[in-house]
Order: structure tokens, then C-alpha cells, then sequence
């Protein structure tokens, strides 16, 4: 599949978007962060800058952005409208919340705990109805795995959990817990994708060319002949591939910069002073991105469609 | 071959077998003789018939007493006397080398003749501009050339006739010439504008016409010296009669336009086309449909409508007795006789009954040295398209490759994508191989007239067309090798003079350690401003 | 409405006859022709005269080669929508553009609300959906909907114009949901197939196998195994030697 940048950059930032609002709506709640301090409202306008710019980026995928709007009614079939949906009604309590901070920090506690709440669920949803849009495609071998949906929960939650860690450390609050946390979510996430590598890879490539055009009874299958001679879109779509030793390579890297150092680096923070953690957060905050995008990038170029079945592609 | 089985098996014009479309079958052969002798040739005067005809004696040839060939591509000479299509892939060899003669003028429309319509291509096209070493002029001094696109002949003309396109002009597709019959009725049809051009062009028959009137020719003037057709080549279709009540087209002739195939002309004719979607069809009656060849009632009929000359039923040969006479003539019999440099040729191969003979390219060549035969052919779906440049088609179709044999290639250590040279007595061009099952051990083949010059056809410099196409023309000799006395045959059909496409002979080697990509690559060619994407 | 009908009156489709299409490319042409300036007008053309022409076709024919030497087949594929039963495409679309017709099954993109997310392209496996560059929006066959219904052309030409324009006969359109149809006949005859069955899109279209080869059809058993099972006299010899020549 093409590794699209508008989506590469949508589902990494609102990811990592909603991942910091589900960590902040449960810091809130254990009440290591104050709801109406200085840092939750960092915190949720950071959320939802990546969370808007990453919904901003999606609408350039689109052949005609102006209609995003329609892309909201059929929630009934459709996990990418459950995702607008979803993505939409966040902004609600998220929005509140943000309110409310602003506007009246001394209200009830009750009040902010439960718009925290009720965003969190949010988040989580709409980050699960991402997963879904991918899972739910049985075209596409690598991405009907029921891992694909809870990995990408794993790594909204791992981003976002890096994220509050690095805030909470600017801001001189304690780190240390989310530090650990976001280190322990960084391992599931590397033990999750890798368990997900190793899936994939040895899924059995049960699709033939023969099944697609039916000719097996005559003997093997190739391709003569394209209809056209330049790629056609759904080449240029669907027929994206990268080399296997360059996929490994990048796979090691993703781990490597993006989920391994990282978390070392949050081991180490959650033990040194505030101004040093700081910049070791910092780090692992930019390893975790590079890691998330080759990630990303990866999801999209390893992932075989069936359409290359009369295109060249002998099973997938 | 095939013809001659149908008819030993009778499948001719029977149900469910090969069958006619009229205006055909004609008389056979058909009565009408070329003319162009040069005492045929008046100043002020038209030929006293047509350019193309049928030859069926050597009285009919278009020799001079020397018997020197009267015409520039030598059609109807003892080098290929029954060429009723003439040799139009020899014009501009001929002209180069002044064999017959030299010409001052070459006029040509749009047959792209120095590109994927000729043999050798390199060479044709370094006639184009070769020079007389003594005089240092032009060999061809003057070329005239008319054509809707710039195609790989245009930048040579001294003098370029910008053509319509089918979109933007009135064309007649007529009884006359490879109409749109079916087996069951003649039809004919019209072409229409339905754009009007964007630029300065006018069809190029409304130019003939134009010219004709302009240098005085009766066909185009009344007697007051006025123009016959000042309406142009609509008016022409309309109201040019070749015989009384026939013209160009067959369909709503006569005053009320409810006449078929003879009746005066019909000021109204074209609109009736339109009308009808462009095309006119005649149902035959049934009883008219088969055995055309001897049925009264459809004979009675087509000789009514001018199709057939007679009534009389027409009768196929087996043994042909034209070439016999032809033969007779080699042996020495009759007026007109072969010089001997083609006695031993026409004694050959005018064998009234059909025979197999080796192809001289294979005579003439070591075939261990060229074990494949390579053959080439229009892809199906650019038969109706005047260039391959169609915005459609080539996006189905821009490149080319050489198709292989994959046993044989896997004898070679020939895989798929592989580069090769294809290499002929002539020369050689570079290819990208595509591996199949399903042709000949010992065949090559590729599609034809995919392969541009860089420039050409309004397309982008770097378009698949220049980079991932060959030609097999480069491959192919417009000329055999020399024969005693220096001379040299064309490269086609003996008696025919059909150009002899297939029978290339050629190796194929892998091009290790080069760059990929096809040869030989001409130097590009650019566009005059406002030509093609450069003036847009 | 993304939400598929329960069932549909009729199953319109395509049956597409392998064992005569030439690959002339008659039907890809005509289709563009028509739906170029039809319902899903228009289809756009990339680069036409560049160095990378590509465009928004509805139908494309391949050439596959199946089988490996005398038994290879050239086999051309012509491959448009299918008009699934249970497509996934439409499952998918989340502005409700997509969508199959209750009364006759036809899978339609609306191109006045698509927004072009391309995804119904991802859960196409036949890579019936295109997206059109220009026009920014998805393309796909209609099954020539402007004409299957569209009294204002003549009654044979109300049908899909691949149909119209094939010279072999390679393509019948028809209700494949009626078993007594002419198209459901030939699917029944010919042994027709669905493409990638496995999936579970159930696709409406047919494709008709290419027919055995004659050679293959008429291939006995070898002769000389008559001979070896006979009982060796002269005679029976002589008889198994005759046989064998008249049966060759």
C-alpha cells in the first residue's frame, strides 16, 4: 500500500494526541494532576493540537476536502465514519474541559473529572476506530490482524504516556510515575509489533493469481501483458512495495530509535534531576516519533493488497 | 493459400463460409489498366485513366522501350508487374538513388513514408537530406508534405500542407475505395466535422481541389474558368460524378434522394448521412446474398448499380493465366519481352499454379547465422488510429517488447526484462525481452508503429514511445543484395511487389553489460513554435 | 446509504466469456467513450501526451499466460466491477456516495458526495474502483446505467457499451439473479466462476473458462498400452497395429 503522508502524519500526531488526553484525563483523575492547573491546560491544548493538525493532514488524503463533512453519517457501516464521529464528539468534553480551567477553576471537581472522563473514553474510541478502519479490510492480509486495532492503542498510549512524562517534567511536576508507565507501554508496544511482524510473516499467502482469475485448471499463471503501460492508480495505490531487506532494516530501526532507547531514556530520566530529565524525556519524545513514523510508514509499504494478484504479484 | 483452399473446398460465398462485401466481387480480373507510360504524360491534359489498375498481360506494363520502369516506385515494371497497390515503401529510395530517374518534386500525404511505414529506416531517412557529391545539391531537391500532426517526416519538407484532423473534416469513405460493406449489402460513409480547427489549416483534399482549379485542370474548372467545387471537398463528394449518376458516394442519390447507387447528385446527400449516424447501408434482398459470384439476381442487380461490368458470371482460377502469359514473355514469346536481367526472375515465379519457394532474404543470407524469424503487427486496438499518439490508445499502449519464445530463451540464459540485441543482415536495435508460451520456438515478434522519434507526434521528449520502443523496421533491407550486373531488386513480392515485411531473418544475443534501455535512438526532433506541446 | 439491501430484485451483471475475448481492447475503448461523458463524466486523463500517460478507466483487459508449454494458453482478461452482492466497498464509504441499488444491484458511486478518501479502493480486491486525479473523486463502473434503462436509444442498444462494442461476443449482460435468464443459461453451461470466491463479496459477474483445446479433448489413452495388454499372438499384433494407425 502507498505510504501516504497525510495519513502517516494523521494517525501518528492524533495518536499521540489522544493518547496524552487519556493519561492527563487519568492523572487528573488519580489526582496527581491538578484539573485546573497550569499543566493539565498544557496539557490538553498540546492534546489538541496534535489531535486537530493530524485531522487537518487526513483531509489532504482527500480528493475533495471541502465534503469532509459528509464523511460523518454512516456511522452504521463505515469505522471511518465511527472515527469522524467519534473524533468529533472528543472535542466536546475536551473542550469543556479545557472551559471550564479556564473560565471557572473553582467549580466542583466533580465537574472537570468527569469531562476528563468522558474525553478519555473518547480518545481511546476514536483511536480504536482508526484500527478498526485497517483491521476491518480483509484485502488487505496484513492489516486484518487482530492485533492491528490494539496495537494502535498500544502506541497512542505509549506516544501520549512519553508526551505528559515530558510535561510533567517542564513543568517541574512529579515525573517520575509516567516515566516508568510510558517506558513499561513502550515495551508492550515493541512486543506487540514485533509479535505482529512475526504474524504477518508467516501468515500463510493463501491468495493466488490463479484464484483471481480462475485459470489455475489450466496450469500456472502469469502475466503476459498489462492493459496499460504506464501504472494506473491502483498500481500507484495498491501496488506500493518495499524490498524485504530494506523493510528489516527499517523494522530494527523503528524498534531500535523508537521504542527500545526510548524507554532506557525514561528509565533513566525517572532518576535523574528535573532539568537533565527534562532532556532525556525531550530525547525520548524524538525517538518516539521517528520510531512511530517508520512504523507507520512501515504499516503502509509491507502491507500487501490482493489487487496485485492481476498485476504481477504470483500469492499474497 | 488460404483463398486458393476455400476455393478447392468450395467455401466461398456458401453459408457460413467466406463470403463477399459489395461492391465486390468485381470482374476477374477487374478491367481497368494504369496508366502513366511517359507518352501517357501531356501537359494540359489528365492521364487517360487511373494511376493504379490491373495488370494482365505485359502489353499493360508501364515500361518505356528501354524497359526502364515509367513510374518513380517502379510498380507495373518487370520488377513487379502486378502491383496494383504500387510500392509506395520504395518512392523515397528510389528518388535518393535516381533509379528509374531523379525527381525535382517528392509530394507525399501522411504516410509517415521514413518512419514505421519503411524498410531500413535509417537509411531512408539520411536520403532525405543526402547530397549530390558533383553539384552539392539535394538529391531530393523538393518535398512536399502534408500532415495533421508533426510526424517523423514532417521537419524534412520544404514545403508542409497542415492537415485537418478526422474531427475537423469532411472525408468520404466510399464504394470505391475499401468501404464499410458487410457480406449482406454495400454501405459507404462520411466523416463530418463536428470541431471547428483552432488554427490555420485547411483538409487537405479541399487544398487539391483548390490546387487543381488554381493550375487549371477540367476536372476542378467550368468552362468559364470558375471554380467546379467552390464549396470544396463537401461539394466535390456531393456533385463530382465519375460517371453519369455515379459519384463518390452511393447512398440518397437523384433530385428526391431515394435513388441507390446511380441517380443524380443530391444537394441534400450529406445531411441525409448525418441524419442517418454518418453511414448508408444497402440491404441485399436474400436471394441475393450468396454465390454473388454467379447469382442473377444479385449480378443483374450490381451491373444495374455500375458494380459489375457484365452480367456474365465471374470465374475463379486456379491456374492463373496472366502469369503464364508473363512467362511466355520470359521465355521469349510475344512483343513486349522482360530484358534479361529479369528473364530468369519472371521464368520463376509467374507459375500460373501456386507454389512454395524459399524467401530471398533466407536465400541470400547464412541462416546459422540468423536462426529466428522475427515478424511484427499492428496491435488490434490501433487499427482505426491515424498515429499511435492518441491519448487513449497509447495510455494502453506506449511501449514495446520483444516477444520470446520461453523455452528458447531459457536455452540462451535469457530471462524475463532482459536486454537484447536483434540483430539482422541490415543491423541491429536493442529490445526489452517479454517471455511467453504461446508463439513459434524460432519466432520473435513485437507490436509495430508503437515506436516514435523523440519529438515527433506533439508527445513529451522522454515520452515510453522514444524511450521504451523499438522499431524491427531498422531491421529489414528496402533493397536486396546486388545480383550480377550491380542491380538490386526491392525487397518485395515478384509479382506483387507487396513489401516483404516478413521475412526477416535475425539473432538475438543478450546486450550484457550495457545500459538498458532501446537503440538506436534518433537525435530528437523540435517542434516549430505553436507545433504540438511546445506551443501550448 | 452504505447499508446493503437485504436483496436486490434483480442480479444485472456481466458474464464475460473468456475462451473468445482477443483482447482487442474494443470494450476498454468504447467504455471510456461513453461514461466519459456519461454518469460518471468525466474521466480524466493524466500526462495524455507526456512522459507517464495514465488515466480513470472503468474496464481494463489483461493478458495472462496459464499453463506451461504445449498446454500454455494466452488467456485476455477483461476486469470492470463486479457488482458484488455483499461488497465491501460500499460497506466502507463513510459519506454514504457508495451505494447498491435495491432494484437491480447495481454498485454506484454518487459524484456529487464522494470525497475521494479512496478507501472503497482499498476494500475493492478487484481493483474495480478508480480514482480520478483531476476530478477528485472515485470512478467505477455503472454498468452503463445511462443506457440500460434510456428510452431515448434504440432498444438493442440498451446495454452496456462493452457489450455493444465487443466484435467477438465475449460479453452478455443480463439479470443473473433469474435462473431462467440467457445470461444465467450460458453461466450454467459454460460453468461459470467468480472471481476470488474466498473473499465472500459474492460478485455478481461471471467469467466463462476458456474451452478445452480440441487436442486435449480428443486425447485417448496411448495406443501402445492396447498392445502390451493383448496376448502377444501375430494376429492380435497386427490388429493393435492397425487400430493404432486408423486412430491416429
Amino acid at each position: 500500500m502507498n505510504p501516504a503522508y497525510s495519513v502517516i502524519l494523521f494517525t501518528t500526531a492524533s495518536g499521540a494526541g489522544y493518547g496524552l488526553l487519556v493519561w492527563l484525563a487519568i492523572a487528573v483523575l488519580l489526582g496527581s494532576v491538578a484539573p485546573s492547573g497550569a499543566l493539565a491546560a498544557a496539557g490538553l491544548v498540546l492534546a489538541l493540537a496534535l489531535i486537530t493538525t493530524g485531522l487537518l493532514s487526513s483531509t489532504l488524503h482527500l480528493g475533495r476536502p471541502e465534503r469532509a463533512w459528509r464523511a460523518v453519517s454512516q456511522w452504521r457501516t463505515s469505522w471511518l465514519s465511527r472515527e469522524g464521529v467519534l473524533a468529533l464528539a472528543t472535542y466536546v468534553p475536551t473542550g469543556l474541559w479545557l472551559l471550564v480551567q479556564w473560565f471557572s477553576p473553582s467549580i466542583w471537581w466533580i465537574v472537570p473529572a468527569f469531562l476528563a472522563l468522558l474525553a478519555a473514553a473518547g480518545a481511546l474510541a476514536t483511536v480504536w476506530a482508526t484500527g478498526m478502519i485497517y483491521q476491518s479490510l480483509p484485502t488487505i492480509r496484513a492489516w486484518s490482524e487482530p492485533l492491528v486495532a490494539p496495537v494502535y492503542v498500544l502506541l497512542a498510549l505509549a506516544t501520549g504516556g512519553v508526551v505528559l512524562a515530558l510535561l510533567q517534567a517542564v513543568f517541574g511536576s512529579p515525573w517520575q510515575v509516567m516515566a516508568i508507565v510510558a517506558a513499561v507501554l513502550l515495551v508492550a508496544a515493541a512486543i506487540a509489533k514485533w509479535l505482529y511482524w512475526h504474524r504477518i510473516d508467516t501468515a500463510p499467502r493463501s491468495w493466488t493469481v490463479e484464484s483471481a482469475t480462475g485459470l489455475g485448471s489450466i496450469g500456472r499463471v502469469r502475466p503476459l501483458e498489462p492493459p496499460h503501460s504506464q501504472p494506473n492508480f491502483v498500481m500507484r495505490e495498491m501496488g506500493y512495495a518495499v524490498a524485504r531487506k530494506h523493510a528489516s532494516t527499517l523494522r530494527m530501526l523503528s524498534l531500535g530509535a523508537g521504542f527500545v532507547a526510548p524507554a532506557l531514556l525514561l528509565v533513566l530520566a525517572a532518576s535523574l534531576p528535573p532539568v537533565p530529565a527534562t532532556f532525556a524525556a525531550l530525547a525520548a519524545t524524538l525517538g518516539v516519533a521517528v520510531g512511530v513514523i517508520t512504523e507507520r510508514w512501515l504499516f503502509f509499504a509491507e502491507a500487501q493488497h490482493v489487487v496485485t494478484l492481476y498485476y504481477g504479484a504470483e500469492r499474497v | 493459400m488460404l483463398h486458393i483452399l476455400q476455393m478447392l473446398l468450395g467455401a466461398i460465398e456458401t453459408p457460413g463460409s467466406f463470403r463477399v462485401k459489395p461492391p465486390y466481387p468485381k470482374s476477374i480480373p477487374p478491367r481497368i489498366k494504369p496508366r502513366g507510360k511517359a507518352a501517357d504524360v501531356k501537359p494540359g491534359t489528365p492521364l487517360p485513366g487511373p494511376q493504379l489498375g490491373f495488370v494482365t498481360t505485359p502489353d499493360d506494363l508501364l515500361v518505356e522501350d528501354t524497359g526502364m520502369p515509367s513510374r518513380i516506385d517502379k510498380a507495373f515494371s518487370w520488377d513487379a508487374p502486378i502491383s496494383a497497390h504500387g510500392l509506395m515503401h520504395m518512392v523515397i529510395t528510389n528518388a535518393a538513388k535516381g533509379d528509374p530517374y531523379s525527381i525535382d518534386t517528392l509530394f507525399m500525404y501522411m504516410a509517415n513514408m521514413s518512419w514505421n511505414s519503411s524498410m531500413n529506416v535509417p537509411a531512408v531517412i539520411d536520403h532525405l537530406t543526402a547530397k549530390d557529391e558533383a553539384t552539392g545539391e539535394y538529391k531530393i531537391p523538393r518535398i512536399i508534405y502534408s500532415d495533421a500532426y508533426f510526424s517523423e517526416m514532417v521537419p524534412y519538407a520544404d514545403l508542409i500542407l497542415p492537415d485537418t484532423t478526422y474531427l475537423e473534416r469532411w472525408d468520404c469513405i466510399s464504394l470505391l475505395d475499401r468501404p464499410i460493406s458487410d457480406a449482406d449489402g454495400p454501405a459507404d460513409a462520411i466523416r463530418h466535422p463536428v470541431v471547428q480547427p483552432d488554427r490555420d489549416v485547411r483538409g487537405f483534399q479541399d487544398v487539391l481541389i483548390d490546387l487543381g482549379w488554381r493550375v487549371g485542370l477540367q476536372a476542378f474548372t467550368k468552362p468559364d474558368g470558375s471554380r467546379k467545387f467552390p464549396g470544396g471537398y463537401p461539394d466535390y463528394i456531393v456533385n463530382h460524378e465519375r460517371g453519369p449518376g455515379v459519384g463518390p458516394l452511393a447512398g440518397w442519390r437523384g433530385k428526391d434522394g431515394e435513388s441507390f447507387g446511380k441517380g443524380e447528385p443530391n444537394p441534400k446527400q450529406l445531411e441525409r448521412y448525418i441524419a442517418n449516424g454518418g453511414f448508408h447501408h444497402h440491404e441485399l434482398a436474400p436471394e441475393q446474398r450468396y454465390m454473388k459470384f454467379a447469382n442473377r439476381a444479385y449480378m443483374e442487380w450490381a451491373h444495374a448499380k455500375g458494380f459489375l461490368e457484365s452480367t456474365d458470371r465471374l470465374v475463379m482460377q486456379l491456374y492463373c493465366e496472366p502469369l503464364q502469359r508473363f512467362r511466355l514473355a520470359a521465355e521469349g514469346h510475344g512483343a513486349v519481352t522482360p530484358p534479361e536481367t529479369h528473364r530468369h526472375r519472371i521464368k520463376t515465379y509467374f507459375d500460373p499454379l501456386p507454389f512454395w519457394y524459399e524467401p530471398f532474404e533466407e536465400k541470400a543470407i547464412d541462416l546459422n547465422e540468423f536462426p529466428m524469424h522475427a515478424i511484427t503487427q499492428r496491435p488490434m486496438h490501433m487499427y482505426h488510429s491515424w498515429g499511435s499518439q492518441n491519448a487513449w490508445l497509447r495510455q494502453i499502449t506506449a511501449a514495446n517488447r520483444l516477444f520470446m519464445s520461453r523455452g528458447t530463451a531459457a536455452e540462451m540464459q535469457i530471462v524475463d526484462d532482459d536486454w537484447v540485441w536483434i540483430t539482422s543482415h541490415q543491423g541491429r536495435v536493442k529490445a526489452q525481452v517479454k517471455l511467453m508460451e504461446g508463439v513459434n520456438p524460432e519466432t520473435v515478434w513485437t507490436w509495430n508503429a508503437i515506436g516514435k522519434r523523440s519529438g515527433a507526434w506533439g508527445l513529451d521528449k522522454d515520452a515510453p514511445e522514444a524511450t521504451r520502443r523499438f522499431l524491427l523496421n531498422h531491421l529489414i533491407g528496402e533493397l536486396l543484395p546486388e545480383r550480377e550486373g550491380g542491380y538490386r531488386f526491392s525487397n518485395s513480392d515478384p509479382i506483387t511487389g507487396q513489401a516483404a515485411w516478413y521475412d526477416l531473418r535475425v539473432r538475438i544475443e543478450k546486450a550484457d553489460g550495457e545500459p538498458p534501455g532501446t537503440s538506436p535512438r534518433f537525435e530528437p526532433l523540435t517542434p516549430p513554435k505553436g507545433v504540438g506541446r511546445s506551443g501550448r | 446509504m452504505t447499508a446493503l439491501p437485504l436483496a436486490t430484485e434483480k442480479k444485472l451483471g456481466l458474464v464475460i466469456d473468456l475462451d473468445t475475448c482477443v483482447g482487442c481492447q474494443a470494450c476498454v475503448t468504447s467504455c471510456k467513450e461513453w461514461n466519459t461523458g456519461g454518469y460518471s463524466a468525466p474521466l480524466s486523463d493524466e500526462q495524455p501526451y507526456g512522459a507517464d500517460p495514465h488515466g480513470a478507466w472503468l474496464n481494463r483487459v489483461h493478458s495472462y499466460e496459464a499453463g506451461d508449454g504445449a498446454k500454455g494458453r494466452t488467456v485476455h482478461f477483461p476486469r470492470s466491477c463486479l457488482h458484488c452482492e455483499t461488497p465491501a466497498c460500499v460497506t466502507v464509504c463513510p459519506t454514504g456516495a457508495s451505494y447498491k441499488r435495491g432494484e437491480d444491484g447495481i454498485v454506484l458511486v454518487n459524484p456529487d458526495t464522494c470525497i475521494g478518501c479512496k478507501l472503497c479502493s482499498w476494500a475493492c480486491p478487484y481493483g474495480a474502483r478508480e480514482y480520478d486525479y483531476t476530478d477528485g473523486i472515485m470512478k467505477k463502473c455503472t454498468l452503463c446505467i445511462d443506457r440500460i434503462y434510456n428510452e431515448t436509444l434504440s432498444p438493442e442498444d440498451r446495454q452496456p457499451a462493452c457489450v455493444r462494442a465487443c466484435p467477438t461476443g465475449a460479453r452478455h449482460f443480463g439479470d443473473l439473479g433469474d435462473k431462467e435468464s440467457a445470461v444465467s443459461k450460458l453461466v450454467a453451461a459454460r460453468g461459470g466462476y467468480d472471481l476470488l470466491p474466498e473473499l465472500g463479496f459474492k460478485p455478481t459477474n461471471k467469467y466463462l473458462p476458456p474451452r478445452p483445446r480440441k487436442v486435449e479433448a480428443t486425447t485417448r489413452a496411448a495406443p501402445t498400452e492396447a498392445i502390451s495388454a493383448s496376448d502377444g499372438s501375430p494376429a492380435e499384433r497386427l490388429f493393435a497395429w492397425v487400430d493404432k494407425v486408423l486412430s491416429a
